[in-house]
């Protein structure tokens, strides 16, 4: 199966993309969205400020966001730029990146008639080309929130390498998402160590071949 | 030929209410069709839309403030119904107002399925015959039902009296359910007299 990736780039195009991640989340999850009103506890939850399209022959199948500042772990999970300060010096690599300059990966979503092909774990790694995160202007770091099996399931199948920076805290909204057995974390993404080649420098737009990747 | 169902306390239902020679033409009327999903995608437009069907019609009562309040509020409610339960979230849904010399009509239409439709209805029914106060009360100390009837319909018996009525009308084939919400509220609690 071939995926096209490209941006979101016109008010047509992200439109789809929103109206694609509303109705999953809106299904699985009972969430509703908002530009500007948003309250975790209403289950109104706030958009993402740019999108990644998956498009097969024409057609819209996955979607997920980037926020490109006011990140929702920094907003509601209470990650500091301590926080994320502590996690690059543990790397070795607090001179190397710049945290107050931070992007957050979200929203992924699938069409359910298109669930079970792989598409998931392939637009996450797909995500973090720098050409779509624009990390690699601004010595800028990825963070992102999830709960564990997701991590595993999507993040780790992609090849991504997480840190965890801390758990992320109870609200409303993920009431239908996470668990006291699957719970939800904060976690950095360290570009140069911790993404593949093979995602960080994926040239956008393109046409890929979709492979399945293995489970880690 | 399909059958509708009938729950709660409007004229319609064949219940205790009666308006007799007010069921005449409506002095004015306002209708909007929406995408649920848009609304999904914006939840404000709500409140929006809400805000401004209650000040189209604010204009015929004496405090359009707590006209355009009140009204603003049993649109907002009959609008997040809708949306949140509408099966298939790219279905137009419905709203009509209607405005008599006595009282205001507020209609909400949506598709759904007949499990939840049943399950509204029922919630719906037992508001009618219920305590408003003692409902609110007991919905404040327990957990919501999915599928029922929410706090917010349970406000607007409390609050403004409204009668609430629900038609379920099913869909030949389809395996879905087309519900109409009407909540009826007296002209007297919108102007507040």
């Amino acid at each position: 199966m071939k995926l096209q990736l490209r941006s979101a780039e016109s008010r047509g195009d992200i439109m789809r993309c929103r109206q694609l991640i509303a109705e999953v989340y809106n299904r699985d999850y009972d969430v509703v969205f908002s530009e500007d009103r948003y309250d975790l506890e209403a289950k109104v939850e706030p958009w993402p400020h740019r999108y990644l399209m998956g498009l097969c022959a024409g057609e819209l199948v996955a979607a997920c966001g980037l926020y490109m500042h006011d990140t929702y772990v920094e907003r509601f999970g209470q990650v500091t730029d301590r926080d994320l300060r502590c996690v690059l010096e543990s790397a070795d690599v607090a001179s190397e990146y710049d945290v107050t300059c931070r992007r957050e990966f979200t929203k992924m979503s699938v069409r359910h008639d298109w669930r079970g092909r792989g598409i998931a774990p392939w637009l996450t790694g797909a995500a973090h080309s720098r050409h779509f995160t624009e990390v690699d202007t601004d010595r800028g770091v990825m963070v992102f929130c999830a709960k564990l099996s997701i991590i595993d399931n999507i993040f780790h199948r992609a090849g991504l390498r997480t840190r965890t920076i801390k758990e992320f805290p109870f609200y409303k909204v993920h009431e239908l998402y996470r668990s006291p057995s699957d719970p939800m974390e904060s976690r950095m993404i360290i570009p140069k160590l911790d993404i593949p080649g093979r995602w960080y420098e994926l040239a956008l737009p393109g046409e890929y071949e979709l492979e399945r990747l293995p489970r880690p | 030929m399909t059958t509708p169902r009938l729950f709660g306390s409007l004229p319609g239902n064949g219940s205790a209410s009666s308006h007799g020679a007010d069921a005449e033409r409506p002095l004015s009327e306002l209708s909007l069709s929406f995408v649920p999903l848009a609304v999904v995608a914006e939840w404000t437009r709500c409140s929006e839309a809400a805000d401004f069907v209650a000040r189209y019609f604010a204009h015929d009562f004496g405090d359009r403030e707590l006209a355009g309040n009140v009204l603003s509020t049993v649109v907002n409610e009959l609008l997040e119904n809708a949306v949140k339960f509408s099966s298939d979230k790219t279905v137009p849904a419905r709203l009509i107002v209607r405005e008599y010399a006595e009282r205001m009509s507020i209609v909400s239409r949506n598709v759904t399925s007949p499990r939840q439709a049943a399950a509204f209805g029922d919630a719906v029914a037992r508001l009618a015959h219920g305590d408003p106060e003692q409902m609110f009360a007991d919905r404040i100390a327990s957990p919501p039902e999915t599928g029922g009837a929410g706090i917010g319909l349970i406000m607007l018996r409390k609050d403004y009296g409204a009668k609430v009525g629900v038609r379920v009308t099913p869909a030949d084939g389809e395996g879905t359910a087309i519900v109409d919400v009407e909540v009826e509220i007296d002209n007297r609690e919108v102007e507040g007299t």
